[in-house]
């Protein structure tokens, strides 16, 4: 067997491994929290969220601007001109699965956080 | 020898790991969600199987049965004001006490399933409800609360007995000028149950189709295991009053908290009485299960519309439905047939 045999060999069992145990990193999502905001399908605005910090956004909506503001792991539509509220009457919400969602913006708030997820979630809410 | 079957073995591993994961992602079950606005909520559409191209036209199609829906049956159209031309419900009103119309199957098949209610709730469900919801501003979102008098000249044109239904000739007709059809309360579960008929026939087997208060489930969510819906709590928008246990059925929710004006401190919803022309007071949420979303969609309406206590043994009464209701006492009441499918949330707010 030569070097390059031994090289070749290397090098493909690195490559196995390295595929084996980083697929977590080349497949899944990150794992931090984030707050995800979709206008019309387009994702208009990514958060990280972070326990501790508080920020506010304006987004456009179809409708007018909606104010989206994070609060540690939480996030809600804190105000907007729709004429029905429905989104700011929401209030916060605070694990995955929820979302808030505002029709005449045709607007969504989603929150993905790995940590919260568990398997008692329910599949859709009914609203 | 030995030397060779080592290599061979070190050279093999790495393969093998690989094509066993690759087989791993590759054999999984895909999952394709679309999302989309239509009917005044969002849409979200998720359906599983093995072929990602499939899962994606499928779900276009569905979504584009229900727009079609959507346009067969609109009142109102902002993005098209004043009146849909495409809306044979709009043709319809607009030919009341004129001349019958001629409809499709889909608008008939809703036309004929309303009025089965109407009946069933002896007329405190009516698709004629129209004059009353215009009055109240529902609809076109400019709200004010109508004077007895107002009412009173605005029930006198709601009557479903007065909708005349043809079927040889498939037309449809409202004896009364000025008299109008609002399927508010049932072309979305029409729609959603159409959505997943096209899905079936694409051949998905499981998917969640889920608009807002209409959430119509395929199959199972895994082997033996069933699909898990939520319903909101009334007075917490942000917590669950219950999780139901669905297989290939569909869950509808009616709630007093969705389509709300407040004027000088009180609500009014669009859940209106056809028998007193207000808002039905006595639920605050209505959840009904039914093999099918368009029946649910009905059911659920008609059944908020009733009082609790006669709700309650209607759907005790009616085969293959389940019903989940909070009144306005705060009490949660459900039939004995989800005994084993619910878990219920009281949320320090209610009582059971």
């Amino acid at each position: 067997m030569s070097k390059t045999d031994k090289r070749l060999i290397g090098g493909l069992i690195l490559f196995g491994l390295l595929l084996f145990f980083g697929r977590g990193f080349f497949f899944e999502q990150p794992d931090k929290p984030q707050a995800v905001v979709k206008v019309q399908g387009e994702t208009v605005l990514t958060v990280d969220l972070n326990e501790g910090e508080s920020k506010t956004y304006t987004v456009q909506g179809s409708y007018g601007p909606v104010l989206v503001e994070t609060s540690g792991r939480q996030v809600r539509a804190a105000q907007a001109t729709c004429p029905d509220q429905i989104c700011v009457h929401q209030g916060w919400i605070h694990s995955p699965g929820q979302s808030v969602i505002c029709v005449p913006n045709e607007m969504v708030i989603y929150l993905l956080d790995k940590d919260k997820e568990d398997s008692d979630a329910p599949d859709a809410i009914l609203r | 020898m030995k030397k060779k079957l080592r290599l061979t073995f070190l050279i093999i591993m790495p393969f093998t790991a690989l094509f066993l994961y690759a087989g791993c992602v590759f054999l999984q079950p895909r999952e394709f969600t679309g999302e989309e606005f239509l009917m005044d909520t969002l849409v979200s559409i998720s359906a599983y199987g093995a072929d990602t191209d499939l899962l994606r036209s499928a779900t276009n199609e569905a979504f584009a049965e229900m727009r079609r829906i959507e346009d067969l049956t609109d009142r109102f159209d902002a993005k098209k004001n004043p009146a849909d031309p495409s809306s044979e419900v709009n043709r319809i009103n607009e030919m009341a006490g004129i001349a019958p119309v001629p409809v499709g199957e889909d608008v008939f098949t809703m036309l004929q399933a309303a009025k089965a209610y109407f009946t069933l709730t002896k007329g405190a469900f009516d698709v004629t409800i129209g004059p009353v919801m215009d009055l109240w501003g529902f609809g076109r979102e400019s709200y004010h609360v109508p004077t007895e008098e107002e009412l009173r000249e605005a029930l006198t044109l709601v009557d479903s007995d007065q909708l005349i239904l043809d079927r040889e000739k498939q037309t449809a007709y409202l004896a009364q000028p000025g008299m109008s059809l609002d399927l508010g309360a049932i072309a979305k579960g029409y729609a959603v149950e159409r959505a997943a008929a096209v899905l079936r026939e694409r051949g998905i087997e499981r998917a969640l189709i889920n608009a807002g208060g209409n959430i119509r489930v395929l199959g199972e969510r895994a082997q033996n295991t069933p699909w898990r819906i939520g319903v909101q709590d009334p007075r917490a928008p942000s917590e669950l009053a219950g999780i139901v246990e669905l297989t290939a059925e569909a869950a509808t929710t009616s709630g007093d908290y969705n389509r709300v004006f407040t004027l000088d401190g009180k609500n009014y919803h669009h859940l209106i009485s056809s028998l007193t022309g207000y808002p039905a007071e006595d639920n605050i949420s209505v959840t009904v299960i039914t093999p099918d979303a368009f029946q649910g969609d009905l059911l659920s309406t008609a059944l908020f519309l009733l009082d609790s206590s006669e709700a309650l043994r209607l759907a005790e009464e009616l085969e293959d439905t389940e019903v989940f209701l909070i009144t306005s006492g705060m009490n949660i009441l459900y039939s004995s047939g989800l005994k084993e499918k619910i878990e219920v949330k009281t949320n320090g707010r209610y009582s059971l």
